[in-house]
């Protein structure tokens, strides 16, 4: 895997307490252009350090909304996460996240947490990609002790979401083979 | 007689009635932040509208101290002007208008200073009352004239503690939510009190982006895990809850929409009396 440009984008920049719709709009321009502005593969860190207050209706138009875009491959191979002090100040942007059936991977507490709805089968998947930096189905299949179908299903739905990415490694019988890698670096 | 989110109701209901006549208020002796809104604006509308509703205003000194401190003269021009003295009275934060998105994030940030000028508050508490805040302030430009009717479209809101809560009303004569609703696709036709729950329960709202709607249902959990009490009121329904009931009701026909929350004080962490009993200052 090419090693992934990353930037860091601070919501507190628009102020301590967002906001208004209108006020995440502006948020959204800016995000994106942050966003683009990233080589492929690219990581922009949305850092809510600095931020007292974040609204929903700013959270969604600022934050979930992009996602949402990225989820439906709008920006290529480039990927957003969010990185906060404490988990209850995203708690608005979660519900956003789960009114628009996304989810997001969340920097909190030297650790991460995910954003948004994400079965608990999935999230164990999830771990195990972030665990191992990279790893191929196959290899995640054994380590999860599941069908290797099943888990190109869990792997499939994690890469759509933008929760991990995936890069061809060439094919393996009638179909493309990926290795699945952790969007969170080293 | 109280005039509160209970009973103004019962106001509105022989208003109509009152049109060229005297309305009798002068045995009012407590009027809460909700109804003083609506006050405000059905009789701000009638001044407009040029119905003569002759109004004998309450004649309890505290009463009548507290609305003109709210700022209730500035809204209707036929209450009484106070002399300067009586301006010190323990009104927190007097009705302000809001009709631009763009100076809803100001507007409550000075609501905020006006209450933590008062009360040392707690962080998380206090956090979560400006997000209740800026999605009711921020409503009244995104919704209360989608439909491009109104000539003058804006709302009010005002603030008031008391010995066990902090009450916030937040009130326009916009368009309603059934008139909102109705412009999403497959929902006209619907009554006020099915419009009501649609968007408090369900979380729905005028755009089909999924990412809309759902701040007054988050906000009407909030103020049910704090144990506080939360109305709705649109057009002919209302939607009314405190700690042991919570549905909606029919009510008399009032233009927009008119939202209550009043949240125990302990939520604030406030268990001590008032730092600074000052006289109020209207928000520029």
């Amino acid at each position: 895997m090419n090693e992934m440009e990353e930037g860091v984008f601070r919501i507190a920049s628009f102020g301590a307490r967002v906001g208004t719709r209108l006020e995440g709009e502006a948020a959204r321009a800016a995000l994106l252009s942050a966003l683009t502005a990233l080589c492929e593969p690219g990581r922009l860190i949305v850092s809510l350090d600095g931020v007292e207050v974040l609204s929903g209706s700013f959270a969604d138009e600022a934050i979930a909304l992009p996602y949402s875009r990225l989820a439906a491959e709008e920006y290529g191979d480039r990927y957003l996460v969010v990185c906060t002090p404490d988990l209850e100040l995203a708690d608005d942007l979660s519900h956003k996240l789960e009114q628009r059936r996304l989810a997001m991977l969340c920097l909190v507490d030297e650790g991460w947490e995910v954003l948004g709805p994400l079965p608990s089968p999935m999230r164990e998947t999830l771990s195990l990609v972030i665990e191992r930096g990279s790893v191929t189905a196959k290899d995640l299949a054994e380590a999860l002790g599941i069908r290797h179908n099943a888990c190109l299903h869990r792997v499939g739905r994690l890469s759509a979401l933008r929760l991990i990415g995936r890069e061809s490694i060439g094919v393996a019988g009638p179909h493309p083979a990926y290795r699945f890698f952790s969007i969170l670096g080293g | 007689m109280q005039l509160t989110t209970e009973t103004i109701d019962q106001l509105l209901a022989v208003l109509p009635e009152h049109a060229g006549r005297t309305l009798d208020l002068r045995g009012v002796d407590f009027v809460d932040p909700y109804a003083l809104l609506i006050l405000a604006l059905a009789f701000g509308q009638a001044a407009r509208e040029h119905v003569g509703i002759t109004v004998r205003w309450p004649t309890n000194r505290a009463v009548q101290r507290w609305m003109a401190a709210m700022g209730l003269g500035g809204e209707v021009p036929s209450f009484p002007r106070q002399r300067p003295a009586s301006a010190r009275t323990t009104a927190l934060q007097p009705i302000t208008r809001i009709a631009r998105e763009e100076d809803v994030s100001r507007l409550v940030t000075a609501f905020d200073e006006q209450l933590s000028a008062r009360y040392p508050l707690t962080g998380s508490s206090r956090h979560a009352l400006v997000k209740v805040m800026l999605e009711l302030f921020q409503n009244i430009p995104q919704h209360g004239n989608a439909t491009g009717e109104l000539a003058d479209p804006h709302g009010l809101a005002a603030m008031q503690d008391y010995a066990d809560s902090i009450f916030l009303a937040v009130a326009d004569g916009g368009i309603g939510l059934r008139s909102s609703l109705s412009l999403r696709g497959g929902e006209s036709g619907l009554t006020d009190a099915v419009a009501l729950d649609r968007i408090v329960f369900e979380g729905m709202s005028r755009f089909t982006d999924p990412g809309r709607g759902g701040e007054l249902r988050r906000i009407a959990q909030l103020v049910r895990r704090w144990d506080g009490v939360f109305a709705v009121r649109s057009g002919e329904a209302v939607l009314y809850m405190d700690t042991e009931r919570g549905g909606v009701y029919d009510a008399p026909a009032f233009p927009g929409v008119q939202i209550a929350v009043r949240l125990p004080r302990r939520v604030f962490g406030i268990d001590e009396p008032p730092v600074d009993s000052s006289p109020v200052h209207r928000v520029q």
